[in-house]
């Protein structure tokens, strides 16, 4: 006899820990990530009676959000920093994405944190405006607001930074050399 | 496409883990490990949710003490990854986890296979509302180097502890449970036996 959670806790793990992993490793090393995914899981099991049948994943998200942020102020950061001075080789380290569009990389890193995470929320985790407010715990007319916000400031920054394609179309490489 | 398409779009292009890189599937062993540890480190907070599934056997080995039936594991840090500090793995006996001898399958070395987590050590301490066990052995599930069993207060049920300090007992838990049945006791030569067939590498 195993260890047999609940068909539906399992269609929901096998659900979210894809993209769990990707929502850790965009915000954090991998070792960290790898803790926080353990963690997670803990939560989910532990509160699976709280799960919104029709909101999991962004549940999900809500839990690793705030999972993460314990782990990053809490005393296993000093110990994984410990653990790397003392010998183990570092994580891996994520491909440099900026290089992709500098621009737009530029503009998103001139952004607040909060307005980051909400584009980022948006357009990586691939969220609505309601699934953003599960996981930022806010309304969701609260998180729509934000995310128009955030769009609009990230356009301003790239018309300051006079990208041709302020309103987020790709940019043109050749257009660039005509000013 | 809209202007928040065409944004989208080019913000996913930043994306340092896009759908195209491969992450871990949760079908592999280490996701498995990962929430057998989950579930193994707390319990839900709503039973009905996820009732617990509890081992229903007993009798034949019921010349082997049997500790509390309906343990359950309550605390996290127990059997986590290696590098985390914790080495407590804490059990809470379940109100009226009683040992129904009627309920439970007889005893065999194949159910025993089958339990996630099994491990054998000796009674520290007792006190009305706990047990601490050095473990001295990991056969299965855990890491701990300490596992607190709580029973809970109030008049003790018919499940209620038999552990003794000093003594050496074979443990097994399962969903959080520790099990009864015979699948958890007072080390004797037989169950020790039982313990080493069954969880011989």
């Amino acid at each position: 006899m195993s260890v047999t959670p609940c068909p539906s806790f399992q269609a929901l793990v096998a659900e979210v820990y894809g993209p769990l992993q990707r929502y850790l490793r965009r915000r954090t090393d991998e070792d960290t990530a790898a803790d926080v995914l353990g963690d997670v899981l803990v939560v989910m099991w532990r509160r699976q009676a709280d799960i919104p049948p029709e909101a999991s994943v962004a549940w999900c998200y809500g839990v690793a959000r705030g999972c993460l942020a314990n782990a990053q102020r809490g005393s296993r950061r000093h110990l994984t920093l410990l653990r790397r001075l003392a010998a183990e080789p570092p994580a891996e380290p994520l491909a440099d994405t900026a290089g992709e569009d500098p621009a737009l990389a530029e503009a998103l890193q001139s952004l607040a944190v909060r307005d980051r995470e909400v584009l980022r929320l948006w357009a990586w985790e691939q969220l609505t405006a309601s699934q953003i407010a599960q996981v930022l715990d806010v309304t969701p007319n609260a998180a729509s607001i934000r995310l128009h916000r955030a769009k609009e400031k990230l356009k301003q920054e790239l018309l300051r930074r006079k990208d041709p394609d302020a309103s987020g179309h790709p940019v043109d490489r050749q257009k660039e050399e005509w000013p | 496409m809209t202007n928040d398409e065409h944004l989208r779009a080019r913000l996913g292009r930043l994306d340092p883990m896009p759908s195209s890189r491969p992450v871990d599937p949760p079908t592999s062993p280490r996701a498995q490990d990962l929430l057998e540890r989950a579930m193994l480190t707390t319990e839900p907070t709503t039973p009905t949710a996820a009732p617990r599934r509890r081992l229903a056997l007993v009798a034949a080995a019921a010349a082997v003490a049997v500790v509390g039936a309906g343990a359950v594991l309550a605390t996290s840090g127990g059997s986590e990854a290696p590098r985390r500090a914790p080495t407590t793995l804490a059990l809470k006996a379940a109100a009226g986890g009683g040992l129904s001898l009627g309920s439970c399958l007889p005893f065999s070395v194949e159910i025993l296979k089958q339990v996630p987590v099994a491990f054998g050590g000796t009674v520290t301490q007792v006190s009305d509302s706990a047990v601490s066990l050095h473990v001295d052995h990991w056969y299965k599930g855990g890491t701990a180097d300490v596992v607190t069993v709580t029973v809970p207060a109030g008049p003790s049920t018919d499940g209620g502890s038999d552990f003794a300090t000093g003594k050496h007992y074979l443990v097994t838990a399962t969903e959080g449970s520790v099990n009864g049945c015979g699948l958890t006791g007072e080390a004797s030569p037989d169950l020790q036996q039982y313990f080493d067939q069954a969880f011989a590498p």
